[in-house]
């Protein structure tokens, strides 16, 4: 009963209206379902952007706050209770939460499910996904139903299908991949690393896969929804992890800092390291 | 407040992506809906598991060939085994349309395949539409968007003509006087010459301002007259020689998916509004034989039939609902135990009802009492 009841208000309050509005915008981008997608995604990540900021700057953050944390675990490396409370004592200090950047994410992702769904069941692949939407349809807009099936060709895709040639999947992992990079570290911690490098890599890898057997309309969501992420995260903390990908790494230097010091971010230290994203702060910082 | 240790959060975050992958990653659902064929004493389904095989009417069991083995063929089609369309039943043969898109003539006697013939040349060109054959022709659309038209014999497989439209077929088509019927999802109704497989006219008509939705129902042609349910919640009447709009029957709220049953001047409609609508054809108009719409608890997509002065309707609920045909009051329900969406078939006795829970229900016509159920999953296994 109360799984009926969660179904009826994820359909009634986000599915329904999602679906409904995505057929409205395909009228009105004549008839073009890849231009309805796009325009579709941009709105729903505008519409969210606030909660994406929250989400990015708190990352930003609790990023900023790594380098201290690894100096605590270099200064009691046999202490782990001591680490903990000093770190803790650490994160008050700055009001720094981790569940800062977990509570939009909360939010924001029954709207990306949702979206996800709309998309899924908008393009009706097989018979049952048609008479599923029939369902969803509102019957006070009329109009809705004589747009029905929807014209799922977009450039070379159909976008009901998945894509032959390969590119979507190619994108999706790609775009996905930057925008994890973007917000990963360098950490000197070994195991820690280790955990960015697979989260890294797992996503991306994850979709790029199931873009191979999944309507392109969906990867073109996930390059759209990534590409607008990917600017967020530009504007919020610049190019993070990816700038010093293409830095030539430093020869390593008799007396130079080595471990966790050499971790700690240049805008940590005060230091401009010619990143876009410190630049701005600098320039804040100045103004 | 308390705060997190950043391991943990890191955990946290994990899971919160894998929800976020699990919650994108379902995909479209294709499950198969064919439904049952009664005469002479078989009931012949194609099942959801890639199957046709031949019932005995009366009792359910599996008919047994001459030769003694079990009349039952299997596609064994890697891709898209299962049926939607509901097969047809000849005096030469028994031809069944996959949805891995092709069309297979069996052995009336022992269910041994003849012939196969491929409709499309992509896997996604998949056939949904009921197979129909009618005037030496077996009738099949495609998703690739062409009616085809083959010879109906166990020969050989001897194409005669097909048919583009501008979208998907999934309607049956329907063979009347010399001209074949069928709809499209490019929302158009087509009238074809059977033998020359010429177009002799359009619903709407070319240059037309009038606007239709897809056409996936069935149209039933009666005397000179085409029926036929749309998308856009309309059923029109039209002039099987033209074309041309007799009435329009604007009174329902969903897509017409069923086909529509006629008897004498009535038409039956059943809606996926979860109504079945009746109405007196009066030549350019019509009228409302019952006081109101008999009201179901889910929509229609399962094709009605009479069953004397019944008139049994199976909704997408998986509940049976029989109604008064003179007045629309339903007389009784029954439940199929999981959702219908095939046509029902009776042989007069015995209402069968295939569900998509892969169940084959008989139900005593007169009493409406269930006679026998088998499950077609475990069939030839």
């Amino acid at each position: 009963m109360e799984e009926g009841i969660r179904t009826y208000l994820w359909n009634l309050l986000l599915l329904e209206p999602m679906v409904n509005g995505l057929i409205g915008l395909y009228a009105l981008m004549l008839q073009n379902f890849g231009i309805a997608i796009i325009v579709f995604t941009v709105l729903v990540r505008l519409a969210t952007m606030p909660l994406t900021l929250r989400q990015t700057r708190s990352m930003k953050k609790l990023q900023e706050l790594q380098p201290r944390i690894q100096e605590l675990q270099k200064k009691y490396p046999k202490d782990k209770p001591r680490v903990q409370q000093e770190q803790m004592k650490l994160m008050k200090e700055v009001g720094v939460n981790p569940l800062g950047c977990l509570g939009p994410m909360v939010i924001q992702m029954p709207i990306w499910i949702g979206l996800y769904w709309a998309i899924l069941q908008a393009l009706a692949v097989s018979p049952e996904d048609l008479l599923r939407l029939s369902g969803r349809l509102y019957s006070w807009a009329p109009a809705i139903n004589q747009l029905l099936p929807l014209n799922a060709g977009f450039l070379w895709l159909d976008l009901s299908l998945p894509d032959r040639v390969f590119v979507m999947p190619v994108l999706v992992g790609a775009s996905m991949w930057v925008q994890q990079k973007m917000t990963t570290v360098a950490n000197t911690d070994p195991r820690q690393s280790q955990m960015n490098q697979l989260m890294l890599w797992m996503m991306p890898m994850m979709f790029a896969f199931f873009t191979l057997s999944f309507p392109s309309g969906l990867a073109l969501y996930w390059v759209v929804s990534n590409g607008i992420g990917i600017v967020i995260q530009y504007f919020v903390s610049g190019w993070g992890g990816l700038a010093t990908m293409f830095k030539p790494k430093p020869a390593p230097v008799e007396g130079a800092p080595s471990g966790v010091a050499a971790a700690v971010p240049a805008e940590l230290k005060g230091a401009d390291d010619g990143q876009p994203g410190s630049k701005r702060k600098n320039r804040r910082r100045r103004r | 407040m308390r705060h997190l240790h950043p391991r943990t959060a890191l955990v946290a975050l994990g899971a919160l992506l894998a929800l976020v992958a699990s919650g994108c990653t379902g995909t479209s659902v294709s499950i198969g809906w064919s439904g049952p064929v009664a005469s002479e004493g078989r009931v012949h389904l194609g099942t959801i598991a890639g199957k046709v095989v031949a019932f005995e009417a009366a009792t359910g069991r599996v008919v047994s060939s001459p030769g003694g083995s079990p009349w039952v063929f299997d596609i064994e089609a890697k891709l898209n085994k299962r049926f939607y369309a509901t097969v047809a039943v000849a005096e030469s043969g028994v031809f069944a349309a996959s949805y891995d898109g092709k069309l297979y003539a069996l052995d009336a006697a022992t269910g041994q395949r003849r012939w196969a013939f491929q409709a499309g040349t992509k896997t996604t060109d998949t056939l949904v539409g009921d197979v129909v054959v009618g005037e030496g022709l077996i009738l099949v659309g495609s998703s690739d968007g062409k009616l085809h038209a083959l010879e109906a014999t166990l020969e050989r497989a001897k194409p005669r003509w097909s048919f583009p439209t501008g979208g998907k077929i999934w309607s049956a088509a329907a063979v009347h006087q010399g001209t074949v019927y069928v709809g499209s999802l490019d929302r158009h109704l087509y009238a074809i010459d059977a033998v020359t497989g010429q177009e002799k006219w359009r619903f709407p008509a070319r240059g037309s301002q009038q606007r239709i939705g897809a056409v996936a129902s069935a149209p039933v042609v009666a005397g000179a007259t085409v029926y036929v349910g749309s998308f856009d919640h309309k059923l029109y009447a039209l002039n099987a020689a033209d074309g041309s709009v007799k009435w329009t029957f604007d009174g329902a709220q969903g897509w017409y998916w069923s086909r529509p049953l006629i008897d004498g001047d009535r038409i039956y409609a059943a809606n996926l509004d979860g109504r079945v609508y009746a109405l007196r054809d009066e030549g350019t108009r019509y009228s409302t034989p019952w006081p109101e719409p008999a009201q179901l608890n889910a929509g229609v997509r399962s094709d009605p039939v009479l069953l004397g002065s019944t008139l049994a309707v199976a909704g997408q609920d998986g509940s049976l609902h029989f109604l008064d045909v003179a007045s629309g009051r339903q007389i009784d329900t029954q439940a199929a135990g999981a959702p219908v969406l095939a046509g029902l078939a009776t042989d007069g006795q015995l209402l069968f009802v295939a569900t998509t829970k892969q169940t084959l229900r008989a139900f005593d016509a007169r009493t409406r009492a269930e006679r026998w159920s088998i499950r077609t999953d475990q069939i030839g296994r």
